[in-house]
């Protein structure tokens, strides 16, 4: 039969959740290469909001968690083809149809990278979800076969957790969603300037003439750059495909959420078998000490309903 | 970060058929097959050699000589069909090159084609940047042409596509003609052309004719009284 | 009816789970419910009057199996003369209202609200010296100079007695003052031994009981099971930022702890959300 019983309201449980969500925050940086282009970004983000609904179906329910970004920046990297001018062919009295050679503007193909600050361009991403309770037993790995459970309370590894064996009540992600990032068509204006900006640094030493002249070939740069490399899209939708697919960022936000609140964050954590009384340290009268009283505690449950949830467990009869 | 643009031979604005720079080119048109030894001069000084083997079917029927690539001794043997076009240019360096080519065999100064003295049938290209007035001197004649470069029209959007290669005419006897052309557009001479041309830019476009779409100069004018 | 209806956390232990728990209390820390001379603890426990069931884990560690206590004094000799003898409380029981685990003697009468009964045995032993001794013994003068200890006589035996004992009581309400940690605030109603003739002699040692009960037993046994709920609770408080309080008895909430359906039931709040 149960002999403990304990409930936590939705109330607590929301505060929990509020707790956790103010002191969350996911920073990662990576880069990689897609065909040509090498992109790489560098975030930094907080949750604010959402909330926390306890059901009947025993799971308790995530909705509306928005993510903050403070840091999202995306840096893109590419060769763009030589800018050339001759070329072309044409016939030639006496001597027959002739190709010309070109010459190029650049001294090489011209390699472009430019940084993006993509915080204030990214709509809104949010994150819901699912949760259930469970109760597992935490039985630390390097404790020894001999060591009995007087000992393992009181001996503690390097990162100052006991020895002892502990019932831990988690609540288990069943799913996590988000919206995909989403970037504004801003994105592609801000490509566009900062590929502009480029080619004018770099055209920078030129007369006027000669900048126009280079520019009109290369038309629009962005449309240069797209055709170039291939991209189908816009900018603001390929950067959006790039992020969400190729880099899977909210994938890693939500795997490090999901092991954040599940794994380390228990909500509740109790050593087996659970102390009463504290022991007594050697006195003259008393030279041995008086051990602790601890009573064993069997068949923890965690369950969860509309109001409240509630975890069970049995007093064990012996040690 | 890597993007430097070759100054010099986007500045060029005076070209020499004897003495080659990038921007221009010479034809040549060998006839018969056999091997031909062809060296390259610098400041009329044989500075390299090359080979060149006309007539194997498999070659093609027109060949591109970089005299650049010979001078940093990358290439010295080529082939083309025969009858076949020999095309010289320099894809980099300022310094003004010239060729020859003699059949081997033949005695040493028995040149067939020498660049700064070009027979009746070789051609020379040149490509101009620069917005303005050219003047084209051809050796032998009095008479200077005049090539107006115009600059491309600058639509926001659209890229600027240079015009294709164009035979440039020889004008009448008398008055040089202002031929207009696109700007990047290259120009080919033939025909009489003398043993040597050269083309200069006199009078570069000002800055606000460059400018937009068929932008004139304002006009002042006189209308005699009623 | 949700268990929270009237706290935000709530916290229940049941009168078997607590049985097994004084199961073990008695089984840990026997040297609570044993006293003896040293004479009898150390070199004669077999004389003790109930066997004691002991833990491994106190034999490992080498605790006591009772508290040591001074020698009864033979009065006015008690310079010079003390005798052996020990108290055991075992088999301690606890039933809440409505009862069900143990009937209560008449006297104190059926289990009602609020309320939790104890029941246990007493046993006492003495060691009475023998007749040889006795005869052997000098008798101290007045003007003699008492020893520095009185002299304790070994015996080979101790004469017995146990008694049923019965405890009442209640936990009072939680204050504003209290924590989590002083929730459980024991208080006797009643004590009754039962059927002892004369009465005079039952009076004079249930007051000696009670005694011991209230000041030792009680809250040293309320503050064991006072543990089993906080110490499930200790992480929302330690490491999620929640300020766990005794919510405070009134309104729908008249008892605080409370006892009631076989069980202890202890009514928490979280600080920043009461309502």
């Amino acid at each position: 039969m149960t002999h403990v019983r304990v409930a936590v309201s939705e109330a607590g449980i929301q505060q929990v959740f509020r707790n956790f969500v103010e002191n969350f925050t996911f920073s990662r940086s990576d880069s990689n290469d897609f065909g040509r282009i090498e992109v790489g970004y560098e975030l930094a983000l907080r949750l604010t909001g959402g909330s926390i609904d306890l059901s009947d179906d025993g799971t308790v329910k995530l909705k509306e968690l928005d993510i903050l970004w403070d840091k999202l920046e995306g840096s893109i990297g590419f060769d763009i083809p030589a800018v050339c001018v001759g070329g072309g062919c044409v016939d030639i009295p006496f001597v027959g149809p002739i190709c010309l050679p070109r010459w190029c503007i650049f001294e090489a193909d011209p390699d472009i990278a430019i940084d993006l600050d993509l915080a204030p361009l990214v709509g809104r991403s949010e994150i819901s979800g699912e949760f259930a309770p469970e109760v597992r037993n935490f039985r630390h790995p390097q404790r020894p076969a001999t060591m009995d459970y007087i000992e393992a309370q009181t001996t503690k590894d390097q990162d100052g957790e006991t020895f002892a064996d502990k019932w831990r009540v988690h609540l288990d992600p069943r799913f996590l969603d988000a919206d995909p990032i989403d970037f504004a068509d801003r994105v592609a204006d801000l490509i566009d300037e900062a590929l502009n900006a480029f080619v004018d640094v770099a055209l920078g030493g030129l007369p006027g003439w000669a900048r126009d002249l280079i520019k009109g070939i290369i038309g629009n740069i962005s449309d240069f750059v797209r055709n170039a490399l291939d991209i189908v899209d816009d900018f603001d939708e390929w950067l959006s495909d790039i992020f969400n697919f190729s880099f899977g960022i909210l994938d890693l936000v939500l795997d490090f959420f999901a092991s954040k609140f599940a794994d380390e964050n228990h909500i509740l954590q109790f050593e087996n078998p659970l102390q009463i009384m504290e022991p007594v340290a050697p006195t003259a009268e008393v030279p041995s000490g008086l051990i602790p009283v601890k009573v064993p505690i069997k068949d923890p449950e965690a369950t969860i309903n509309t109001n409240e949830m509630i975890v069970t467990a049995t007093v064990g009869a012996s040690l | 970060m890597r993007a430097k643009v070759d100054r010099a031979t986007t500045l060029q604005n005076q070209f020499d058929s004897g003495a080659l720079t990038p921007l221009c080119t010479v034809i040549h048109r060998i006839q018969e097959p056999g091997l031909y030894q062809g060296e390259v001069l610098s400041d009329s000084r044989v500075a390299d050699r090359f080979s060149v083997q006309a007539g194997p079917k498999e070659a093609g029927s027109q060949v591109n000589i970089d005299l650049a690539a010979i001078r940093r001794m990358q290439r010295e043997s080529f082939q083309v069909q025969a009858p076949g076009a020999v095309v010289f240019f320099v894809s980099r360096g300022t310094e003004g090159l010239a060729v020859r080519l003699r059949r081997a065999g033949t005695r040493a100064e028995d040149f067939e084609f020498d660049s700064r003295e070009l027979g009746e049938n070789d051609a020379f290209t040149t490509t101009l940047l620069q917005p303005g007035t050219y003047e084209v001197e051809m050796q032998g004649r009095r008479e200077r042409q005049h090539v107006q470069v115009r600059a491309a029209a600058r639509g926001e959007q659209q890229r600027y596509v240079p015009p294709a290669p164009i035979l440039i005419r020889q004008p009448g006897q008398q008055g040089g003609s202002i031929s207009e052309v696109g700007q990047a557009q290259t120009l080919v001479f033939q025909e009489n052309t003398g043993a040597r041309v050269k083309v200069r830019l006199t009078q570069p476009a000002q800055e606000t004719q460059v400018r937009g779409v068929e932008q004139r100069a304002g006009k002042i004018g006189w209308r005699k009284p009623q | 009816m949700a268990f929270t209806n009237r706290s935000e956390i709530y916290g229940a232990v049941h009168e078997e789970g607590i049985n097994f728990l004084l199961r073990h209390v008695m089984r840990q820390r026997p040297s609570l419910f044993t006293y003896a001379t040293t004479y009898v603890a150390e070199k004669r426990p077999e004389l003790l009057c109930q066997r004691v069931e002991v833990s491994e884990m106190v034999r490992k560690y080498n605790n006591p199996v009772a508290s040591i206590t001074e020698p009864l004094p033979v009065v006015p000799i008690d310079k010079y003369l003390a005798l052996n003898f020990c108290l055991q409380v075992t088999d301690l029981e606890i039933d809440f209202h409505p009862g069900g685990v143990f009937d209560l003697p008449s006297e104190p009468g059926d289990l009602p609200e609020q309320r939790f009964a104890l029941r246990g045995q007493a046993c006492a032993g003495l060691g009475c010296p023998p007749q040889a001794f006795l005869d052997e013994f000098t008798p101290p003068t007045e003007d003699q100079d008492p020893p520095r200890e009185p002299l304790v006589p070994d015996v080979d035996e101790l004469i017995c007695f146990c008694l049923q004992l019965f405890v009442m009581g209640h936990f009072e309400s939680v204050t504003v003052n209290d924590t989590l940690e002083t929730m459980l605030k024991p208080r006797l109603d009643g004590i009754e031994l039962v059927d002892m003739e004369p009465r005079g002699l039952e009076n004079s040692i249930e007051c000696y009981i009670r005694v011991l009960v209230q000041v030792v037993l009680l809250p040293r046994l309320s503050q064991a099971i006072g543990r089993v709920v906080p110490s499930i609770l200790k992480r929302l408080d330690d490491e999620l930022g929640l300020t766990l309080v005794p919510a405070p008895a009134s309104g729908s909430l008249s008892h605080n702890p409370a006892i009631a359906e076989d069980q202890l039931q202890l009514f928490i709040n979280i600080e920043e959300v009461s309502g």
